[in-house]
Order: C-alpha cells, then structure tokens, then sequence
C-alpha cells in the first residue's frame, strides 16, 4: 500500500506545472554555476570542490522549492476541500504522513539531482573526465541532509497550520534567519567575512544546519590540486554536524507526527449573538443612485480598496513578525557599517547610513510573496464574483494593489529610516540630516517600486500563482546578476542604476543627474508593460486564451491609449538621451569590449615600445573645472628633452581613453597619422631632435566626467570634492604599459603571452617643473602640486596658480572644493589642511601627526625639500588617502567623519596622516625602479615609519594592537589562490607589502635596532634620491646587510627574500617558590617555521615577555630546536608570561602565545 | 417589454462539455424562474450574464445595450449573487458591505451608509454586522451575500441558488423581498426547487444540457398538462417493466412503496389515477422530454 501510495503521490508532483518549472530553472542554475568563478582560472567546472559549492549553494535555494510544493501539494486536501473525504477512508494516519513527507523530500531533492545534471552538461566543455563520485557526494552528504531539514521544517509547518501562508511565512523566515545567522556569525560562506585563524570554530560548525560554514572555512585553504581531486571528508565536527540536523529533522517528524490530528481542521466559530427576528418591512432604501463614471468615481473606489489591502497586509501577525526580523537584520547591517578596518569608529552620519541601506534587495522577496498574495486574494477568498461583478474597472483594482506594494516599500524604507535615527542617538549624534534620509524615498523607494510593478506584471501574466512567484524569482535574479551574465549597460538593466556614491562633502552628486534621467526611462517601461498587462489581467473574470489575447489589441479606451503613447513617447527618447550621454559623449564601453580594446592596444603597439621617446622636462598647463556639467578643459605645454643618445624623428603621443576633444600639436613637426580609437598621435619632426635638444608639445584637451560615464574616483568632477589625478589623463609619450591588461585568465583569453614581471630598465629619475593656473566656480578652493603663487577672483571663478619650487616627479593631482584652510608654519615649513566645514574633530590630530612624522624623517631619512606640505579632504570612494609631492588627499570618511575618541585604539586619523608624509620620502624623495619588490621601498617602508612614529608618540602597548591587527589581516587576505611572493619581488598582493611589510621591517628593525635601521634607510636615500638612480629591493637588502652579523642577514633574508610564518606556542611546565623568594619557571616552547609551506628548521630569536601586573619585562632567547624547554628563575612570581609579546611575528593563531601560572 | 433578450447563446467548455447550447429567451420585469438539474448550464448563464465570462457566440441584450460590449454600463445596474462565495476574512459585515457599497458606485456617504445598514437591517444582519462575515454560518452568509446584491439600485438582478442554506422562515423572507422588488426590475432566479418558482415567478424556463427545453407561464405550462398525468402505486419489482413500457416521467417512494407517475393522453393501464399536475410534474415531463429528444 506505501509504495502504491507513494507512487501515486510522486506522479502527483511530477504533473505539477510548478514542479516542471522548478525542475527546468534549477537545472539552468546548475548550468550557469559552471560559469562562475569559483577559487580562479584553475579549478575544474567539474571537480569535487565546484560540484559541492553548487550543491550547497543551491540547497539553500531548495528552500523556495520546498515552499511551493509544500504550498501547492501537501495542502492539496485543504485547498480543494478534500480532507472531509480523504479522512474517512482506509487511508492509515500513519501512511498519509509518510507518504506526504516523502513525496515532498523525493521532489525537493529531484531539483538538487536537476542542478548536478546541469552542472554536469555545463561542464561538458572542462578538462577533466566525469566522475560519478563526485557528484554522488556531494548530493549525499550536504544535499540530502540540508533538503531532509528544510523540508521537514516546512512539512511540520504545514501540517500543523494547514495554512499555505504560513508555509511561506516559515520557509521566507528559514531562509531571513540562515542569512543573518551567517552575516552575524560571519560564518565563512559570506564573501566578506573576516577570516578567523585555525578556520570557524567547532561550534558555528555545529550550528550551521546547512553545514556550509564547516565546508567554506575549511576548504579556503585548499589548493587548487585539492579543491579539483579531494572530495570534502564526512568526518569530525563535520560528521557530527550532519547526523545533529539529520536527527533533529527526524526528531522534529515525530513530535509533528505526534500533535498531527488526522481530522479536519475546523476553525473554532465565536457564537453569533441570538437574533432577534424582524419582520420584513419595505425596502424604504432600496433605489439608491449610482455614480459609476468620472474621476471621482475611480478614486473613491480606489480608496476603498487600498484601505482593504492595507487592512489585509498590516493587520496580519506573519507581516508584524517580518517587520521585526526586517529591523533586526537591519539593525545588525547598519550598525556594522559603522565600523570599519582596525576596528575604526565611523561618526553615523546621515548620508553614509543612507548609502548603507539604499540597496534594500530582500525587500524584493517580500515584493514577490505580497505581489502573489495581492493579487490573487479575491481569488482565494471565492470572492471574484463579488468584486468584479461591480462596475469598479479592473485598472482601479489593479492600481490599488500597485499602491498597496509602494506602501509596504515605504514601510519598510520607513522602518530602516527609524534604525539609522535609533542608531544615530544611541551614538550621542544629534544632527540627522532630514532631507537626506527623506530622499531615501526617492533614491530607494523608486527603483523597488519600479521592481514591484515588474514583479506584480509578470504575476498578472502568469495564470498559476505559485508559478508567478517562481518566475519573478527568476526574473529578479536575473536582473540582479545581470552584469555576471554580461549584461552590463544601464539601458538593458530593468530598474538598475550605477551606484550612487554618498560624500558628505558632495551628498549623492553629479549622479543625481543620470539617476532622474534612468528612472525616467524606466517608469515610461514601466507603464509599457503595465498597460498591457492590464488588458490581460483576469480580475475576476474566465476569459479563455484566445479571449485575452483578442482582448490585449481590442477595446483599449482613449485615455490608455494616450497612456501607451506617451510612455513610449518618454521611454524612447529618454532611451536615445541616455545612449547619447552614455555611449557616445561617455565614450562607454562594457566590461568585454574594455578589454578587447587593451588587449588590442598591447598587440598593435607593444612592438613599438623600444621606440626612443623624448622625456617630458616641464610641464604648464591651465585647467578650468566645470563641476556643473561634470567636465573640465586642459590647455597646456610640455618641454620634451631628447635623453637617448641617437636623435629622434618621430614623436609618438598618447592620450587616455576616457578623455575627448583632443588637440596635441608639436611646433615643427608634421602631425603623420593619428589612430582615433586609441588616441595615438605621430608627428614627423622637420629636423630631427638631436640628443639634450629639446622641444615643446602644446596639447589642449576637454573631458566629460558627467553621471552618464562609469565613475573613476581618481578622475570625478563634482560639485564639491573634485578630484582628478591629471597626470594620467594628460598626453604621454610612447607605449603605455599601464594600460594593458593585468588579470593572467583574461590575457590568456585574449591570447596574450603571460605579463613579465621583469624590472625596468630605466632606473633613471624624470623629473618636471611644474606650473599650472587652476580655475574653479569662485566658492571653491584648489589644491594641487606645487607652492601656491597666487590666487584672484575674475567674474564667477577662482583662478589658483601652483609652481613647484624644486623638480618633483611627473605627479600632480588636484582637488577642489569648498575648503576652510587652517595653516601654521612649522620648522620652515608652511602646513596646511584643507577640509570641509564641519569636519574639526580630527583636524588638531592629523597636524600634530604631519609635525610628527616630518620631525622623525628629518631626523632619520634626510631632510623635507619642499616648502609646504598640505591635506585636503576629499570624497571617501575607496582607499584611504593617497601621497603627492608636498601635498596629501586624505579621504573624509576614515580620518575627518571618524570617531578615535577611544584613546585605547589606533588613532587611525594620526596614523594615516603619518603614513601618507612618510610617502614624502618614500615615494617622492626615493623612487623605487618600477618592478618587482618596488612597493616594498614605498608602501612597507611608509608602514615601518608609521609604526615607529606611533610607538613614539603613544608608547609601545598601543603599537601592539596595530601591529596584531596587521598580523590579523595578513592571514585573513593570503589566501588568494595565487602563489604569495616574498617582499623582494612583491606585485599586486596588497597585503604583502602592507601588512606584512610593516610586520617584516619591524622584525628586522627589533634585530638590527632601530638607529642601525634608520642609518640604512638614510644611506639608500642619500644614494639613490635625485639625481641618483633609482632604487631596487636589492639596494635596501645590500644597504641592511652592511655591517650585519650572520644572524641579523637571516633576519633580513627570511623576512625580506622569503614566506615565512611561524606557529609558537607556549606552555607552563612548572612554576616554583625557591628558597630565598625567587621563583623557577619551566616553560616549553615549541617552534614551527615554514617556508611557502614547506617546514624549515627553526634558527631564530624570540622575545619572552613576563608581565608581573605592572611591567613588562622581555628577554630575548635563541631557539634551534621545535620544542626548547626554558628555566627561568624569576624575582616575582609573574601574573602572565608570553611570547613574542609585542606580536610582530607572523603567526596565524596567536591564541597560544600566553600562559598563566 | 422585453428587457433582457439573450440570444443564441452559446459556450462550451476545453473539455468538450456543451454548458450552453443556443439559449435564447426574452424576459421582462418581474421574476424569472430558472429551473434546471444539476450540470445544466444554469450557473454559466448566471456568469456570463453577469459579465464574468463571454460566450462563444450568441448576443445579450439589456436595454437594448450589448452588455458584453458595454459592460461597464451593465455592471453598474446589476445585483449578483453568485451559487457559492466566499470573503476576505477578518472584515465586518459592515465594512465589507460598505466597501462593496463604494464598488457599485455609492459615493454619497450618508446615502451610502444609510442603504447598508437599511439592507443589514432587512436581511436580519444588524445584530452581528460588527462580526466578520467569514465567521458566520452558511445562511448568515446567504443573507449577506443578497444584501450585497441589493446595493445601489440594480436593474437586473441575478440569483444563482439563493435559498439555498435557508432556513423555511428565511426563505419566506427572502421571497417576499425579491418579489416586492421584482416589480420594477429584472429578476432572475436560478434554482433546482421547484416550489421557489412556482410560488413567485410568473414567468419560468427550464434548461437542461445546456438547452431551453420549455419557457411559458408556470399556470399555463401545468394547465396544459392536465390530465396527461397518471399515478399508481406499484412494487419495486415491478417497476422495470413499467419503466420500459411507459413514459415514466418521476418514481417516488412512499412507505416503501412507489409512486409511478406517467404521462400519457389516456389511462394507460388499470390502476392508474389521474394525478393533477404541479410544476414539478412541468418540470420532470419537460426533462424527460428533453432527453427523449
């Protein structure tokens, strides 16, 4: 009888439209998994690793499915009223249980079996043969597990409820809560989780259900070898994670088993009163007129029926409970985003908790289950005849549900306005920008309510509800990753927009602009589709195929027909305008024929690199700013000198691509040939340029950075925190490396050879005078390279002219905006902070770090050459502040709108500032040779300064944490994939020459000492500064080792020329009283060196620290062996003793570093 | 005065079911009795008058307006109500009433207020109208769904199986209602109770597989029956053989017993009264007929 019934049950599902539907999209995902980038170019599409990151993936998608059979089929007795006969026939209560539940596993895990089919046929194209191992694991040990507890939840739920609303409501909130669970618990399966050393740890392995934090946290570390051959072994936690959730479903089975009446679920019915009876009496008014035209008509209807939405939806507990889960999460998002890197405070300003939230995207479920609920819910009630026998039109009904889901969006755009207010009082900040969070309606609410019209379309469509909801979740996500597919162009992304950056300085900006312009398109398509879908809605009535479909091209009344017209008289021209800006004055190109075009320009032009091209020697140029139009204008000159030995007779210019109107004219020469598509310029000299001639290049350039081009934070005009970075955006001469591309799979795919890392051969210094005229609209201000020489007011702008006191190199950036300026004259020279009103609190701070750091490089680098030295606050895009010759542009967010009140953290503000002057010397004063290992002589020598002028400045205990965050940081970004090089030859890994750089420098300089540090550093500048040559890794390396002992140079060489990292760990043997009041200590120290992953015997010095409640005493002691045991006779019985106790070694898991006795 | 001519109706359904099968009929003011068994195509016609289905081919008439090229216009005079319906839950009798009130075009709020507690009053609802409507009982329900139909003043008013669910004292008042209405309007009761008819309707029709099988005046259709019905009492056993050589138009047991009634011109056997006819004899003579044909 089981098998006959489960029989019937699973052709039951399999004859479900829903079912088949499900089945096509989930093979589609499985398809489309195979085209995502999962651990880099090297990992098989077919390998265990990729098959069990989709099967757990999708198993959290199973969700969904599980829902809508739950909904459709389990519930099929309550839904047509079948129970009553169902529940009086021979079926046992115990089969119709099983049966039920397991025709529901079998489907749900049909999908996940549909996915590997499709993982399998997408990945039909890989090398690598198929194995059925591989796909059979996965499926077995996280695919039926996951699908057995999420559909037993979901069974249980509606077994007991009986309500297919409150299936949704638990499979929505299973989903909600597995989320937030792994967002908060920064379970490892979120991309931006922070890395926990020694991987998560057992008990969020334990708790995760789906058991995807076990296999992301450990398999992060898996090499591509691994990740392609070894399946994830079923054993440990893991192991143990599986049978706790499989037990649990079971568990929760029997207890549903248990309360399961095998009854029909009768509603308890309140008692009517007793009626009194009336006798009939004349219908006195009956007869009543009637008013069904007109305006006033539809509104007043329209009314009524919003106000019964709005009753259905608010008046409802599941809606209550989403709103608060809503808040929850959202609570927890926002206030995360106040906290930055090194744990930094941000003030909760307005604008930014906004940007934080403006992309609402869970909103869209919630837009999808109300849409359905919506608009079938005359429908489910049995109440059609009722309403669309009145003569209410259909658009009006329609419309109102339109309106009900623009109110829920408000809601909930309301609800987060309340957690950012709540979050900004609880911070003591008591200046919440109104205006900025009411645009949020606008800025938020307008595309989501764009999305709800689309999804309420697509459900007007589509005459099954449960399939509606399937199809726009398809849709949706479509959408949503439709740049992945490689649909990048705004025009083609329904309700999409750039994102719009938030400056406090600038608020949304420029992008404002072609915001307006984008949504305007999209609510004309909107109205396109609506209009339609308005003829093809049912309402209430049972019209056939053909009926509808006569009924879309018939009987469209006037005012929808003038409807139609002008939605598509708007829609069409604000298509041609944005394609206007976009493509054709933005010069856009996608993501693909971006890299087309460089690999183009590296093919055609590469060859001519070794082509001699005069060196620019001086550089004058007047720059106007035109923030209202989001463009500026460069006229300019170069002073060219021919540096080679051979004379030159061809001029080969450059532009980038981003500028236009491009003029370039060399005073004697021919121009030859131009290539517009690559703004490459020839010009044939009359007479050659002999060597040390020199000549001029006049060039005039014009460029639109309005909201329509894809925004570069190094090269934006707003309104207020202009920033450009000119010097890449002026005319260059000859081949441009910069521009090729740097990603190994894409060169590989455009057949590009591998890029040689190879040191340039060029280590000569080219350094420019500079002068230069900025203008800008009179409120504002302009910094830029150079002494200030004067500035005057003419009509409505402000002119700025900069000239350099000395040669600096080709680098001249510049920002403008409406700066107040503090200045004060320091040891010779003229500091200056240029920030926005309203952004004191760090100002005294950051000055204080600039004397700081100018002293201590004074001191040990070699002297400032410079008169001045300047920050300007600009935009917070990315990064945190960035070095130009005597000037800093420092970013608002992370050192002027954040909190370092909390004296025991890093004052980041301080530290930047530091940093960012160091750069004086290290980048400016000494050059490294473009190459391998040259942002070790920049960026890890800026680090190493920085933690010398804390460790000044605030002592060593509060290096400490700095430093230990450095450490952090370093282990948490390793893993890439990509073999991690040593910091002699360091490119393109960040946290090598950061973290670990400043990590590596300090080890050296605990070894060498800090004055015999410093004297290297300054012997290298004094060699290699201008007119020197500039510098290379190995110029540093040779520089430490002078004078060096054996041990020392191992320190160097380990630090510098290696990967090492270590594992210590310390353990209490014994600590005993001696007789006259000193104590012995017998501690083991074992000590595990590796280098690239292979172990290395260990020859190397630690400090041992012992902190006896007050001070802290540190001894230094050799070890050569893995397990060293120390006897130690101490004074005082200590309160803690631990290695490495300023945490400068590179260690993974220093949790075992301390003891205490 | 015909009103309401329907005209060649016709629909069927995907599965090949013929609901309606070339229905024509012109009815005036007053009550119209519908009556018809199960299957017989009674609520498509109900549906389609009321503008929710459109039929294959065929015309309706009201007022001389095509109601399925305007309906809007019909909607507006039209009182629905449909065999089975349900409502949004959790809403009170009177709001819904209310908010159905502003559908049918009571924009005047006193007006509007007024009519709905007047009909609430009317169908006996005033006591409960601040309960939800989907809490209350089968007739409760009935009650409230004739009380929507009566919103506005509809000309044409349909009721699909409205006694339905009544109690005998609720039915009498609903009856008594329709009629006191069904002077100035378009009433049209569709029903399997023949009783419902023959008490009230002057004019009547009985469908059957999708067909008008007969139309007329209830008194006239059973007048020209007199004397063609025969009864006589038989046993069980001996029913077959009547069955087969008589036209047997309805069996009905009694005290184990069965009444056989025939139609037929003459006696047509020994033992056979003459039975005079009722409606229900009307009716099961023109079903029996209809299938003949």
């Amino acid at each position: 009888m089981l098998s006959a019934l489960l029989k019937f049950e699973l052709q039951y599902h399999a004859r479900q439209l829903s079912f088949k539907i499900a089945a096509v999209l989930f093979f589609a995902l499985g398809v489309l998994f195979t085209y995502g980038s999962f651990g880099g170019a090297e990992v098989h599409k077919n390998s265990p690793y990729v098959i069990t990151v989709t099967v757990g993936l999708l198993s959290l998608c199973c969700i969904f499915a599980a829902t809508l059979f739950c909904a459709n089929v389990v519930l099929r007795d309550t839904a047509y009223r079948m129970e009553a006969v169902l529940f009086t026939t021979a079926v046992k209560r115990r089969y119709y249980f099983t049966v039920r539940f397991l025709g529901l596993l079998g489907v749900t895990f049909v999908m996940l079996c549909c996915a590997a089919l499709g993982i399998a046929v997408g990945a039909a194209r890989e090398p690598g043969a198929i194995q059925l191992l591989s796909f059979c694991q996965p499926l077995l040990v996280f695919g039926l597990p996951n699908v057995l507890f999420s559909s037993s939840l979901l069974f249980c739920t509606a077994v007991l409820t009986r309500s297919a609303r409150a299936i949704y409501v638990a499979g929505l909130l299973l989903y909600i809560l597995y989320l937030i669970a792994a967002i908060s618990g920064n379970s490892p399966m979120i991309a931006t989780s922070v890395l926990k050393p020694g991987g998560p740890d057992a008990l969020s392995v334990l708790t995760d259900p789906f058991g995807l934090s076990a296999f992301f946290g450990e398999t992060r570390s898996w090499s591509n070898v691994q990740r392609n051959t070894r399946l994830f072994p079923l054993q440990g936690i893991f192991l143990l994670n599986r049978l706790l959730w499989t037990g649990f479903a079971l568990a929760l089975l029997a207890v549903c088993y248990r309360f399961f009446a095998f009854r029909i679920h009768l509603q308890p019915v309140k008692k009517a009163p007793a009626t009194t009876q009336q006798k009939a009496v004349i219908l006195s008014r009956y007869n009543v007129p009637v008013h069904t035209q007109g305006t006033a008509y539809s509104l007043s209807v329209f009314y009524s029926q919003l106000k019964q939405e709005v009753l259905f939806v608010c008046k409802h507990i599941p809606f209550m409970a989403m709103l608060l889960l809503w808040i929850f999460l959202y609570t927890v998002e926002l206030k995360d985003s106040l906290t930055g890197p090194y744990g930094i405070h941000f003030y909760p300003v307005t604008g930014y908790l906004a940007e934080a939230m403006r992309t609402v995207r869970p909103a869209l479920l919630l837009l999808i289950f109300y849409a359905a609920e919506l608009l079938t819910r005359e429908k489910a009630a049995n109440m059609q005849a009722l309403v669309y026998s009145t003569p209410a039109p259909d658009a009006v009904i329609w419309a109102a549900k339109c309106a009900m889901l623009a109110i829920l969006v408000a809601i909930l755009i309301t609800a987060n306005i309340g957690i950012s207010v709540g979050l900004q009082l609880a911070n003591g900040y008591h200046q919440p920008q109104w205006a900025v969070y009411a645009s949020l309606y606008y800025y938020s609410g307008l595309p989501l309510f764009l999305f709800a019209i689309l999804i309420l379309v697509i459900q007007t469509l589509t005459p099954n509800k449960y399939l509606g909801m399937l199809l726009n979740l398809f849709v949706i996500a479509l959408i949503i990753f439709s740049r992945r597919l490689g649909i990048a162009h705004y025009l083609l992304r329904y309700a999409t927009v750039p994102d719009l950056l938030y400056a406090h300085m600038n608020g949304y900006g420029h992008y404002t602009d072609a915001f307006n312009w984008h949504m305007l398109y999209w609510c004309g398509f909107a109205i396109i589709l609506a209009l339609p879908a308005l003829r093809l809605w049912q309402g209430g009535q049972q019209l056939t195929a053909g009926q509808r479909w006569r009924a879309l091209f018939t009987q469209w009344p006037a005012k929808a027909r003038i409807g139609l017209a002008v939605s598509i008289t708007v829609w069409i021209s604000c298509g041609i305008y944005i394609f206007y800006q976009t493509n054709i004055r933005g010069h856009y190109k996608s993501d693909n024929t971006q890299l087309r075009w460089q690999a183009a320009y590296e093919r055609q032009y590469k060859p001519l690199a070794h082509l001699p091209q005069p060196v620019i020697t001086s550089v004058s140029t007047t720059v106007a700013l035109h923030p209202e139009a989001g463009s500026y204008t460069v006229t300019g000159s170069y002073r060219l000198q021919n540096i080679s030995r051979a004379a030159i007779s061809k001029i080969w210019v450059g532009v980038a691509a981003s500028v236009s109107n491009i003029q370039i004219t060399v005073p004697g020469a021919l121009q030859q040939k131009a290539n517009a598509a690559f703004h490459q310029y020839w010009f044939q000299l009359r007479t050659p340029l002999l060597p040390g001639d020199t000549l001029s290049l006049l060039f005039s350039l014009q460029t639109n950075r309005s909201g329509f081009t894809a925004f570069d934070s190094e090269h934006s005009v707003v309104r207020n925190g202009t920033y450009i970075e000119l010097e890449k955006f002026v005319p260059f001469l000859g081949y441009n490396p910069g521009f090729e591309i740097t990603d190994a799979y894409e060169r590989q795919r455009h057949g590009l050879p591998a890029q040689q890392t190879t040191s340039a051969a060029d280590t000569a210094y080219h350094l420019i005078d500079l002068e230069t005229t900025i203008s800008a609209p009179a409120d504002q201000y302009v910094v830029t390279t150079g002494t200030l020489q004067g500035s005057w007011v003419s009509g409505q702008r402000r002119y700025f002219h900069y000239k350099t006191s000395a040669p600096v190199n080709f680098m001249f950036a510049l920002s403008a905006a409406q700066y107040a300026v503090k200045e004060e004259k320091y040891k010779g020279v003229q500091l200056r902070i240029c920030y926005t009103t309203g952004h004191e609190q760090n100002i005294a701070m950051m000055l204080q770090a600039m004397k700081n750091a100018l002293d201590y490089c004074n001191r040990h680098f070699g002297p400032y050459t410079l008169p001045q030295l300047t920050l300007a606050e600009i935009p917070q895009y990315r990064g945190a502040a960035t070095a130009y010759p005597g000037v800093i542009f420092s970013a608002e967010r992370i050192n002027f709108l954040a909190s370092y009140r909390d004296t025991a953290q890093v004052n980041q503000a301080y530290a930047i500032t530091v940093h960012e002057t160091s750069h004086q010397w290290w980048a400016n004063k000494l050059s490294p040779a473009n190459g391998p290992g040259a942002a070790l002589l920049t960026e890890s020598l800026a680090k190493y300064t920085e933690a010398m002028v804390l460790e000044q400045h605030f002592g060593r205990k509060h290096v400490r944490a700095y430093l230990r965050a450095d450490n952090n940081l370093y282990f948490g970004m390793r893993n890439t994939g990509e073999p991690e090089l040593p910091l002699a030859l360091t490119v393109d890994q960040p946290f090598v020459y950061y973290q670990k750089g400043g990590l590596a420098l300090y080890a050296i300089r605990q070894a060498l000492g800090e004055a015999a540090l410093n004297t290297a550093l300054q012997r290298l500048v004094c060699k290699h500064a201008w007119p020197g040559r500039r510098a290379t890794p190995a110029d540093l390396i040779s520089e430490l080792q002078q004078g060096a002992t054996a041990a020392q140079r191992q320190v160097i060489e380990d630090n510098l020329q290696k990967v090492i990292v270590f594992a210590l760990q310390l353990k209490m043997i014994s600590c005993k009283p001696l007789p006259d009041g000193l104590y012995e200590l017998q501690l083991r120290v074992r000590v595990n060196k590796t280098n690239a992953g292979i172990s290395l015997p260990p020859n190397d010095n630690f400090d041992i620290g012992l902190f006896d409640g007050q001070q802290l005493t540190v001894q230094n002691y050799h070890f050569n062996k893995s397990t060293t045991v120390l006897t130690l006779t101490v004074k005082r019985r200590p309160q803690s003793v631990s290695i490495d106790p300023y945490g400068y070694v590179l260690e993974e898991d220093k949790t075992d570093n301390e003891v205490i006795p | 005065m015909y009103r309401l001519k329907i005209q060649q109706l016709t629909k069927s359904y995907g599965n090949g079911v013929k609901a309606l099968d070339n229905v024509s009929l012109n009815i005036s003011n007053g009550l119209f009795g519908l009556l018809g068994p199960n299957g017989a195509g009674k609520s498509t016609l109900m549906r389609t008058l009321a503008t929710l289905q459109l039929p294959d081919s065929g015309q309706i008439f009201f007022d001389g307006l095509d109601i399925h090229q305007q309906p809007q216009m019909l909607r507006s005079r039209l009182g629905y109500l449909p065999q089975d319906f349900g409502v949004y839950p959790k809403i009170s009798a009177l709001a819904l009433l209310d908010h159905l009130a502003v559908l049918k075009g009571l924009l005047h709020k006193k007006e509007r207020q007024e009519q709905v507690l007047a009909l609430l009053q009317q169908t006996n609802l005033y006591q409960v109208r601040k309960q939800a409507v989907s809490t209350f009982s089968g007739g409760m329900r009935q009650r409230f769904g004739i009380a929507q139909a009566l919103l506005g003043s509809p000309q044409l008013i349909i009721a699909d199986e409205p006694t339905a669910g009544l109690d005998p004292q609720e039915r009498n008042r609903f009856l008594d209602l329709l009629s006191e209405i069904g002077e100035q309007v378009v009433v049209l009761l569709s029903t399997h109770i023949v009783e419902d008819v023959h008490d009230l309707c002057p004019e009547m029709a009985v469908l059957a597989g999708g067909r008008v099988i007969i139309q007329g005046k209830p008194a006239a259709l059973t007048a020209a029956l007199e004397g063609k019905v025969w009864r006589k009492t038989v046993s069980s056993a001996s029913l077959q053989s009547y069955q087969s050589a008589l036209q047997v138009i309805s069996t009905r047991r009694t005290g184990g017993q069965i009444q056989v009634y025939v139609l037929a011109d003459q006696c047509p056997d020994s033992g056979f009264e003459p039975f005079y006819p009722g409606l229900e004899a009307v009716y099961f003579s023109a079903l029996k007929e209809g299938a003949i044909c």
